[in-house]
């Protein structure tokens, strides 16, 4: 009797990996495959707890994840022409000191804001000067700048410190973090806002205005791009620039929210930037991925962050493990990329 | 009557251009002139400094002495957009296309439209695209992804590129070179609708058949010196031949008659899914077998897969009748088979090392017994080498980034020797190498045959090719297509056998 | 090009010595180490010169194996996170009641830089993954199972053996200093003699190059950072022992200081160039610029500003030095 259940000469069952690997390396966008991620990761975090799928919770979940977002906006764009910017955490770090600083000299919250996009825009040009000006490999610059921002950062606080003027009185700087929409029944966070607006604004950027298809041209081979006339130093330096501004945006924010500035924000942050980047679908090796991905794999390490937290309260693994995920995820999301890379060298191979 | 006309304007004119490189002349006083809807096709061997004249042309090199006039201006190149601007581009083989974006974006790179608020203007992109595309006669999607597309639409998407600068020069270098027959036919429809256009041509190439096919004139070069110009339906063949080897053949070709021994090295059953099949061949002692074909054809990947460099799905190989397994280049070592590859600053060379450093190599853990380095052993070997390959360099130390092309491959040559390879693969051999150098290289190779060698050469060079090999395997997408003899092949019957 | 290379002398104005660049480094570090004598009293106490050189041999032995990874063309940013772990470990199974001996638990902690060298090594040979991104996750998990380990706190451990790594001294010579040496001696002779230092200078050079010379890449590739691990926890010993203490927040930033100090050495970052003496020069010159910053009076905070200045401008000079001389 023929064995109706194995399969027909010429079919195959698709084993788990193969599927595995389908969703994960060869599609052509990482969205699908983050999506099913985001949901495995929801339903085996809601299993660990109820309490995960209440609305505090979620509130919870989006209130951490802005800082990172809006890094990870400049880190996109740094990533895409092909470079990399390690210093953001310390850019962090530097501007809320800053943040603490100019609001014990009394000056108004505007005005703050201003100085401290400035800051942003200075490292990032310092650093977009040393990497296209002076050609300096961008992990080694960056790695300075990340040194001297928090150097900076520390020195400066040492001010700070002697005449404890970490905290924040300024109402009207720490509303820039702490509106809510509506009013009374305070749902959605304004920070929430600030990442939905900067994200579709700089998708649209980059997907139609020139600068953002330039961008994407350096990334994908900046001899021919550069053949064709784009200037390939200015929008590898305005990259830079964008992630020094997002890292001392997302200073001011944090320094908002928790009306403190001290010289240890952000510390460690690069990493679990570059791993929001990666994950999300934006190649190493520059040109390929967009936002979107982006904004779901940030979602993702807040979603672990959070149910890290419930894990120790109910199961009891110590929250200090949050370090050892980020790298493993970090070096995972990075072995994705790379079978992605891979896998589109073996279609393209070509008879020689 | 229009078609005179348009010829007679005359787009282009290169006079006595020189171009020297450390160590080596590679422009001595060409001239070159291009009118308005003629295809001129440039022609000469491996180094006869085609590639640098062109370079001088896009504005890639700058020229040391010479003048280049465009519509009677004389221009002054300080890089490639200035040549852009004059009107010029440049298809090289290696095309540049941006393979993460669509077709369209290819096309417009740089120049995107915008629409009022400053922001692209997708479909009046694709519909411009669209239309640049039509000129040419292809249907192709401008929202493509570009990486997706064959070689030879990519082609077109350069050729588009340039179409929508408004180039009145278009510089094509071996456009043929990975195309098939419909591909090929189909890029010299193009290239004849240019021509009505007003478009002149400069054709790179050393197929003979093509440039009899497409060109109006050709012109010759050879060790970077001006030969002559031909009207292409006034010459012949032979006289072109002549023109670019200079010599006697028997001359520059110095072929010994070595007596052919026993089976040396058999490939049986090669084969690399979708790429190479079934390739059977061997070599005998004393033999040098030549590997012919198009670009495109496998000879790359059929070497590669021999050596273990890429992988293969299925393949027997047997040195001296004995089956062997080679599956890394270091195995192949072991087997004393050694690998010239095609392009030696890329991989065969350490640029920033020294001679003795490269010439050493392959062999370090042969250098000496236990973990460390017999210096004096090494240093001796080494100039046993230089001597015996007649390298020209100042020392032993000498960074290899300092020698001259032919003696950098020599350097590649004694690093086999000093491994003590009995088989060879020699891939290009004398690409990019003065004549004097050539002349070393296959002097050697004659000797190592003498010597009971083996070798497998891959050369695109007809003349070398019919001149150094006992017998020719001709390779066409990815199969063996024709085997010669040395006494009965020609020009015609390997080109056949290479574009069937 | 060839082997000496011109440079400018800083000193003598602008006149042009064809001098290497080891000697100008040497040069350099007497001249400092003269000036700071000069304007510090307590330079020159024996207190000052041994505590220096230990933070040097602390600092130094990670710069030495670090060396032999970047001119392979790699780059190991991890060595903070080992150094890190290893204390904690160390400290950790020496307070454990009934724990391992004393000799065990260094042999555990050699093996824990072994196996955290090993991953590295695995991951980017096998994986074929960037080094510097790799090493960074790498760092973050083991300064992370730091944490996890002693639950963010620090481990005091009061112990003769690892005290002697850390403090000891064999005839008047603090026994780091003795090890330092030892390291860049056998790395010296591994470098300049050996088949297994020359593979790495070819690889470096034009891995493509190495590999149809038939030069195994993956194995020598994992073995050096595989020994870049071990060095690290070496560090992590003589750290552990200097400072009677255990924590996951030993050596951070340290992974600036040692690339700094072999991209000062004439390491370059393509990799194929570079040599021990100049990362010991590197390292010496590092050590006394950081030391004589204290003694003048500069703080913890100034130093770590320094660093970040120096490292650009260390590899700006170097950039600006190749692109002159084509």
């Amino acid at each position: 009797m023929a064995d109706t259940t194995a399969p027909m000469e010429g079919e195959r069952r698709v084993t788990f990996k193969e599927k595995l690997a389908e969703i994960f390396i060869y599609g052509k966008s990482m969205v699908p495959a983050l999506l099913v991620l985001l949901f495995i990761l929801v339903v085996l975090f809601g299993a660990v707890t109820p309490y995960f799928f209440t609305y505090t919770n979620f509130k919870a979940i989006i209130s951490n994840i802005p800082i990172i977002a809006i890094m990870a906006v400049g880190m996109t764009f740094v990533i895409l022409v092909g470079g990399l910017d390690i210093s953001v955490g310390s850019v962090l770090g530097f501007t809320a000191v800053n943040v603490a600083l100019f609001h014990h000299m009394g000056f108004p919250a505007w005005s703050i804001i201003l100085v401290c996009l400035g800051i942003g825009a200075l490292f990032g040009s310092f650093n977009g000067v040393i990497i296209t000006k002076v050609g300096v490999n961008p992990v080694i610059t960056t790695l300075g700048t990340m040194a001297l921002a928090r150097g900076m950062a520390s020195w400066f606080a040492l001010d700070i410190e002697s005449l404890k003027l970490g905290r924040i009185f300024d109402q009207n700087f720490l509303l820039i973090a702490r509106r809510y929409f509506p009013k009374e029944a305070q749902l959605i966070p304004i920070t929430f806002i600030y990442v939905i607006v900067l994200y579709v604004v700089m998708s649209l950027v980059l997907k139609y205005t020139r600068y953002g298809r330039s961008v994407y041209a350096v990334g994908s081979n900046e001899y021919a791009a550069r053949l064709a006339g784009i200037d390939t130093s200015r929008i590898k330096f305005s990259a830079y620039v964008m992630s020094g501004i997002m890292a001392s945006l997302a200073g001011m924010i944090l320094v908002a929210q928790l009306s403190l500035g001290r010289d240890d924000a952000g510390l460690g942050s690069e990493l679990e930037v570059i791993t929001a980047v990666v994950l999300g679908g934006v190649s190493l090796a520059g040109g390929k991925g967009n936002l979107l991905g982006v904004i779901i794999s940030v979602l993702i390490l807040g979603v672990i962050r959070n149910g890290m937290v419930h894990l120790q309260e109910t199961i009891g693994i110590s929250y200090y493990w949050r370090e050892v995920v980020k790298g493993a995820i970090l070096i995972l999301a990075i072995s994705i990329d790379a079978a992605r890379l891979m896998a589109i060298k073996k279609r393209q191979v070509v008879r020689q | 009557m229009h078609m005179e006309f348009v010829m007679a304007d005359r787009l282009l004119e290169m006079k006595n251009i020189s171009k020297h490189f450390p160590g080596v002349l590679a422009l001595d006083e060409v001239s070159f002139d291009l009118k308005a809807g003629e295809v001129h096709g440039l022609l000469g061997e491996n180094g006869a400094g085609k590639s640098t004249l062109i370079k001088v042309l896009a504005g890639d090199y700058s020229k040391d002495k010479g003048q280049i006039v465009i519509s009677d201006e004389e221009v002054e190149f300080h890089s490639p957009s200035d040549s852009q601007t004059m009107g010029i581009s440049v298809i090289y083989q290696e095309l540049n296309t941006l393979d993460e974006l669509s077709v369209a974006e290819n096309i417009f790179v740089g120049n995107l439209p915008k629409k009022k608020l400053g922001t692209v203007d997708w479909k009046t992109l694709n519909r411009n695209a669209k239309t640049v595309l039509q000129r040419m006669l292809v249907d192709i999607n401008p929202k493509k992804i570009v990486g997706d597309l064959t070689v030879h639409e990519k082609q077109i998407i350069e050729i588009g590129k340039a179409i929508y600068k408004d180039a009145k020069i278009l510089v094509m270098d071996e456009p043929t070179a990975a195309l098939g027959e419909k591909d090929t036919v189909s890029l010299f429809n193009i290239i004849r609708s240019l021509k009505l256009q007003g478009v002149g041509v400069i054709y790179i190439s050393h197929r003979l058949n093509e440039i009899f096919e497409i060109t109006d004139r050709v012109t010759v070069l050879r060790d970077g010196k001006y030969i002559g110009t031909e009207h292409t339906k006034e010459t012949e063949r032979e006289r072109l031949i002549t023109m670019m080897v200079g010599r006697e053949l028997k001359d520059m070709y110095p072929k010994r008659e070595v007596p052919i021994g026993k089976s040396l090295f058999e490939v049986q059953g090669l084969t690399v899914s979708g790429i190479v099949e079934d390739i059977t061949f061997s070599v005998h002692e004393g033999e040098i077998v030549g590997l012919f074909g198009l670009l495109g054809s496998g000879r790359q990947n059929i070497v590669r897969a021999i050596y273990g460099i890429d992988e293969k799905e299925s393949g027997t190989i047997q040195i001296s009748g004995k089956p062997v397994l080679v599956n890394n280049p270091a195995r192949a070592l072991k087997q004393r088979m050694g690998f010239m590859p095609i392009d030696r600053k890329l991989e065969g060379l350490a640029l920033t090392l020294s001679v003795s450093n490269n010439i050493t190599m392959a062999n370090i853990d042969n250098l000496g017994d236990g973990y460390f380095i017999d210096k004096k052993f090494e240093r001796k070997n080494a100039q046993k080498w230089v001597k015996d390959v007649n390298i020209k360099t100042s020392s032993l130390d000498a960074e290899v980034n300092s020698l001259s092309g032919g003696n950098q491959q020599k350097i590649v040559l004694a690093k086999l020797l000093e491994t003590g390879s009995r088989i060879f693969i020699m891939n290009e051999p004398t690409r990019g190498i003065d004549v004097g150098a050539k002349v070393d290289i296959y002097q050697m190779m004659e000797s190592l045959c003498e010597k009971g060698a083996g070798i497998i050469m891959i050369s695109s060079e007809l003349p070398e090719m019919l001149a150094m090999a006992d017998r020719i395997i001709v390779i066409c997408q990815g199969r063996i297509t024709g085997e010669f003899n040395r006494n009965e092949a020609t020009q015609e019957k390997l080109l056949h056998a290479a574009t069937i | 090009m060839g082997k000496a290379s011109e440079v400018l002398s800083r000193q003598k104005g602008e006149k042009r010595f064809l001098l290497s660049s080891n000697t100008i480094l040497f040069i350099f570090l007497i001249v400092m180490v003269a000036a700071f004598a000069v304007l510090s009293r307590d330079f020159y106490s024996i207190y000052n010169i041994t505590s220096m050189l230990t933070n040097i041999a602390f600092s130094g032995i990670v710069a030495g194996t670090l060396t032999l990874v970047m001119i392979m063309g790699g780059l190991d940013i991890s060595i903070g996170g080992n150094i890190a772990l290893t204390s904690c470990l160390v400290a950790y199974l020496y307070n454990l009641e009934k724990g391992p001996h004393i000799g065990l638990i260094i042999l555990i902690a050699l093996a824990l830089g072994a196996t955290i060298g090993s991953f590295n090594g695995f991951v980017i040979t096998r994986l074929d993954l960037n080094p510097i991104i790799t090493t960074l996750g790498t760092m973050a998990i083991t300064r992370g199972m730091g944490y996890v380990l002693t639950k963010s706190r620090s481990i005091l451990i009061l112990e003769n053996v690892v005290g002697f790594i850390g403090r000891g001294t064999i005839a008047k010579m603090p026994f780091p200093l003795i090890l330092f040496i030892v390291v860049y001696a056998a790395l010296t002779i591994v470098m300049t003699k050996a088949k297994f230092g020359r593979k790495i200078y070819c690889i470096g050079a034009n891995q493509e190059a190495a590999k149809l010379s038939g030069i195994n890449i993956r194995k020598v590739k994992f073995i050096t950072y595989l020994i870049s691990g071990i060095a690290a926890s070496i560090s992590g010993l003589i750290l552990t022992g200097q400072s009677a203490v255990g924590m996951p927040q030993h050596a951070t930033g340290s992974e600036l200081d040692v690339i700094t100090a072999v991209l000062l050495g004439g390491t370059s970052l393509a990799g194929g160039k570079g040599n021990i003496l100049g990362t010991l020069a590197g390292v010496l010159i590092l050590g006394v610029l950081y030391n004589g910053f204290t003694m003048i009076g500069f703080r913890y905070v100034h130093i770590r500003v320094f660093q970040g200045v120096i490292l650009i401008l260390v590899v700006s000079l170097y950039e600006v030095r190749e692109k002159r001389s084509y």
